[in-house]
């Protein structure tokens, strides 16, 4: 849903101070050596080195006896919380670093203007991964072949171009942190008597083993122009294979550690693209169409040695499962079949064993019996939905008549679930204000059971039918179409800018205009754990999107 | 082309002369590396075994829970909403096994046994200048992860024996052993502590001697449990305090009769105890319990006191709620309030239990009855041996994390709870669920218990 204007006033005061310091070291030498055979084919070699070294540093700063800061304080704002008298009382000042060194070597090869072929190998080696495995080499090839030059198209005058693309190439991934492959200590410290005492203890695990996450990527596409270059776009296909993924995992406690940084698994992606700009009328209107459409299919091919499922907990406990056969981070938990009608009905049904000490009562949630042993164990979960969209598409249209132009971009996102983590509060009466409007159709008795999905009001439902586990209720139907832009302009006349500007153009211009979905929260668009591939589409009170309206001038000189 | 290759060539050839430039270890700060390097580093390091025991997953406030509110002295508020429900549940054996506390236990209990492997996985190949102190922290290591094992034998059951520094976690093997073979472990562990450890200091070769007799009991072995007990009495190195309320609080830190006890200290530094604010009447404001106690005491156990015992006003406010770590604390969860956790009377109560009814077994319960001001009891007082041992220890040892593990040791868990509650005796579980996210991420290697 989207809210008129908002306006977010910001006040922060802030009784700390940070410093953030980055060195960057590169040097780099690079050759080329180039050769045109004879005029038809063209080689270009290229060898480069790269090493590169980052260092950052950031904390408080203080000087040498490490009892008074650097800087000033003055008033009293910092001397509330960290400081008194300009003595620092607490702080730390952390400093990291990290190096790459790469080696890259590329071939180009041009033949009679119609094929074409690039060839590249580049070795790159990173001190974040551990010390027995921090080289990747990573090759890749790809092909073009021009047909539209060769002989037996140069009559067709339909086709202006037409490009036939292949390629093959391997990436690899080291965005982990500086020493995610060296175990870290942090303080725990103890009493002694009335002191404290200073201790250490293991914070984060080790992985001597940790490497480059390594993805295999195969794309085959046409670039086509066709009509006097009315009509043109791209069309792709593409496979990519990511192996060796880096994932902060869940590992047994019983190690000393919740989760640990590892290589698990393979994700395959599968997708199709396809790109089109028809210039619909040429003329004094001007109408012409850009239209986008992916759809793209995620799926965990391998995981660990054993392939056992991963379970990841984001804002609110495990709701998400990477499972051999499922995209990455479904949704994982028990599915709603229903709405309790009466205790006969409760007293029918498979035994429960997630109710609380209360027991269901009527209007509490019926949960499916998936593997059908008669009882709702922790065993009848199962994936209820996932992040990862089906097809996504963009259509924007563009309007020129004489001196006005008009411009509508409409985006649509389908065949996606977002997990609701809000429904939790804000659809069974806990919360005092602002719940969903759906609760007006929750049961409220038998006679009158609203409208089928919504249990009934129950501000501590652990103690009785624990409505609010991890299940299909919360997962919702996030799709939508949205109107994202629109655009209305008029340039002004030559005549009228005297020459003072070479263009002066009035426009008005809105964003996020409207949304058509049946998601019940703010915006569909939410991904709270936006960092995290195994947690995705959690929405846990994300703020509405603002609707912005622009009135402007461009003036170029 | 030859020109070519040779270009090809040439970055490969600088790689291979910067082997170092990529091998970073972290600056500032410490890691596994760089650690555990010296003696004094391993001085450092046990202190943070002990820091797992202060943790309100251990020691702080969930073990309380477990040993102590599970059982029949005292009981949740009742009525609970929001996050204190599943406190309730745990008080009327409605837990499930996504109960959050469940959870927090396990990974606060495992944090400390990690610590202690680690010390214990690395210690012997660094030279000390100290024999006595290299020993001294091996055997302090033993008795952390023994202390915390047996919680969690008595709390899980079975549960997974992890002995040595985890280096892969994802790889591990989990181990998941029975509760006997827990304590095995233990009366193995304890066994070298005592042998490391000195007379005095913060755990004591009696505290090991001490723990070793209890798990000994626990696990069904009383003539094992008799000889420990009987070097912590005749060490003489523990006595009973003359006045029952001089064992807690901040100015009784050193009592002799103190055999162990978890430290804490207040001061806003993140060492303060979180139990006056759970569980006294004067917690403060901003601590979960507010002041309002979630554990009430039964009316029950406050019945169960003989007239004259001077033990009532130490353990019991006049409004019946827990007095024996009441403190003033100026800030939540913030109090100086030690957890003692081994003290001799224990070990006098303890031995009583080993011996069995006999001169001997009254004379160890008559000193602590003496203390509390009561006549002397013998074979012709009423009611069974092991009926009157259980109230003394009821009454002596209150509020002190050892009357769930009594009820269970005696048989009498199921008819006392049952009794209670007012529930089937079938409903009152012996063994604590294990925490479900702990069997979802090993679900070949876990298995829940049985009764769950």
């Amino acid at each position: 849903m989207l809210k008129p204007l908002s306006i977010t006033l910001i006040i922060a005061l802030t009784a700390s101070t940070a410093l953030a310091e980055t060195f960057n070291i590169t040097s780099g030498s690079t050759t080329n050596a180039g050769n045109n055979f004879n005029g038809s084919d063209t080689v270009n070699i290229t060898g480069a080195l790269n090493t590169g070294s980052t260092a950052n540093e950031f904390g408080i700063k203080t000087d040498g006896d490490k009892n008074t800061i650097i800087l000033s304080t003055t008033g009293s704002i910092i001397t509330a919380g960290i400081y008194a008298d300009g003595i620092v009382n607490s702080g730390e000042e952390v400093i990291e670093e990290w190096s790459l060194v790469s080696a890259l070597a590329r071939l180009n090869y041009v033949f009679q203007d119609k094929y074409l072929l690039t060839a590249t190998i580049r070795s790159d080696r990173s001190s974040r991964f551990g010390a027995n495995n921090q080289t990747g080499i990573f090759p890749s090839v790809s092909l073009g072949w021009r047909a539209n030059q060769e002989s037996f198209l140069s009559g067709v005058d339909e086709i202006n171009e037409l490009k036939l693309r292949g390629s093959y190439g391997v990436t690899g991934n080291f965005e982990i942190p500086n020493y995610g492959a060296i175990g870290l200590l942090s303080g725990a410290n103890y009493v002694s008597g009335t002191s404290q005492i200073n201790g250490v203890a293991p914070s984060t695990s080790s992985n001597a083993d940790l490497t480059w996450e390594t993805s295999y990527q195969m794309n085959v596409g046409v670039d086509y122009a066709l009509l006097n270059d009315r009509i043109y776009g791209s069309i792709d296909y593409y496979t990519t294979t990511t192996e060796d993924l880096l994932l902060f995992v869940t590992v047994p406690a019983a190690s000393g550690f919740d989760v640990a940084l590892t290589n698990i698994g393979e994700v395959e992606n599968k997708g199709f693209e396809f790109s089109m700009t028809s210039r619909n009328m040429v003329g004094s209107l001007n109408w012409a169409t850009d239209f986008n459409f992916a759809a793209n299919q995620n799926t965990v091919t391998k995981l660990g040695p054993e392939g056992d499922d991963i379970l990841s907990s984001g804002a609110a406990g495990a709701r998400h499962i990477t499972r051999i056969g499922d995209a990455i981070g479904s949704y994982y938990g028990y599915v709603v079949d229903g709405i309790y009608q009466s205790q006969a009905e409760i007293d029918a049904a498979p035994v429960d064993r997630l109710v609380g000490s209360g027991g269901a009562r009527p209007g509490d949630f019926r949960f499916k019996d998936i593997n059908g042993d008669g009882e709702i164990t922790s065993d009848d979960r199962t994936v209820t939905g996932s992040y990862h969209p089906d097809y996504t598409f963009g259509i924007t249209n563009r309007f020129e008549y004489k001196n006005f132009d008009f411009n509508i971009f409409i985006q649509g996102v389908m065949g996606r679930e977002v997990l609701n983590l809000s429904a939790r509060h804000l659809k069974n009466g806990e919360a005092n204000v602002g719940s969903y409007a759906v609760l007006n159709d929750r049961w409220i008795s038998e006679s009158n059971p609203g409208n089928g999905e919504h249990p009934r009001a129950d501000r501590s439902s652990a103690s009785h039918g624990n409505n609010n586990r991890p299940s299909s209720y919360q997962v919702e139907d996030g799709s939508y179409v949205k109107i994202k832009n629109l655009s209305f302009g008029y340039t002004l006349p030559d005549e009228f800018l005297n020459g003072a500007f070479s263009r002066a153009r009035i426009y008005t211009a809105m964003t996020n205009v409207a949304i058509f979905t049946d998601y019940v929260g703010f915006n569909p668009e939410v991904n709270l754990q936006a960092n995290s591939s195994l947690t995705p589409g959690e929405d846990y009170g994300a703020y509405p999107l603002s609707r912005t309206i622009q009135v402007g001038i461009d003036l170029a000189f | 082309m030859k020109k070519s290759l040779l270009i090809l060539l040439l970055p490969v050839l600088f790689i291979s002369c910067s082997e170092d430039f990529t091998v970073l270890g972290p600056i500032s700060e410490r890691n596994v590396v760089n650690y555990y390097k010296t003696q004094s580093d391993f001085e450092v390091a046990i202190n943070g075994a002990f820091d797992a025991l202060q943790s309100n997953g251990t020691f702080g406030v969930n073990y309380v829970l477990f040993m102590e509110m599970r059982a029949d002295n005292t009981e949740n508020g009742g009525g609970a909403t929001g996050l204190a429900a599943t406190l309730e549940q745990l008080d009327k054996f409605e837990e499930i096994a996504t109960a959050g506390e469940l959870n927090s236990t396990w990974i606060a209990s495992y944090e400390g046994i990690a610590r202690a492997n680690t010390i214990l996985s690395r210690i012997d190949e660094v030279s000390f200048t100290s024999d006595d102190v290299k020993n001294r922290i091996k055997g302090e290591a033993l008795f952390v992860r023994s202390l915390l094992y047996y919680h969690l034998g008595v709390i899980f059951g079975n549960v997974p024996l992890i002995t040595a520094e985890v280096t892969a976690p994802q790889n591990m093997n989990l181990n998941q052993v029975s509760a006997a073979e827990v304590m095995t472990q233990i009366a193995t562990d304890l066994t070298t502590a005592e042998g490391l450890l000195p007379s005095t200091g913060r755990v004591s070769s009696g505290a090991a001697a001490a723990l070793l007799g209890r798990v000994y009991l626990q696990a069904g072995d009383k003539a094992s449990a008799v000889a420990p007990l009987k070097r912590v009495v005749s060490s003489n190195v523990y006595s009973l305090e003359a006045n029952y309320a001089d064992v807690w609080g901040p100015g009784n830190e050193g009592s002799s009769e103190i055999l162990f006890q978890v430290e804490y200290m207040s001061g806003n530094v993140g060492e303060g105890s979180s139990y006056t604010d759970m569980f006294t009447a004067s917690g403060v404001a901003g601590g979960v319990g507010g002041g309002s106690a979630p554990q009430t005491v039964t009316q029950d156990f406050i019945d169960s006191y003989e007239a004259g015992d001077l033990r009532q006003a130490a353990t019991l406010s006049d409004s019946a709620t827990v007095e024996k770590y009441e403190d003033t604390p100026t800030a939540p969860f913030d109090s100086d309030v030690n957890w003692v956790e081994i003290r001799y009377a224990e070990v006098l109560l303890n031995l009583a239990e080993a011996v069995g009814e006999g001169a001997e077994g009254y004379g160890y319960i008559n000193q602590v009855r003496a203390r509390a001001g009561l006549a002397a009891i013998d074979g012709t007082t009423p009611g069974s041996y092991d009926d009157k041992l259980l109230h003394e220890r009821r009454v002596e040892l209150a509020f002190e994390n050892k009357r769930w593990p009594d009820l269970l040791r005696h048989g009498k868990a199921k008819s006392v709870m049952a009794s209670q509650l007012g529930i089937a005796e079938a409903s009152v579980t012996l063994l604590f669920p294990i925490p479900q996210s702990q069997i979802d991420v090993a679900p070949d290697e876990m298995s829940q218990n049985a009764e769950h």
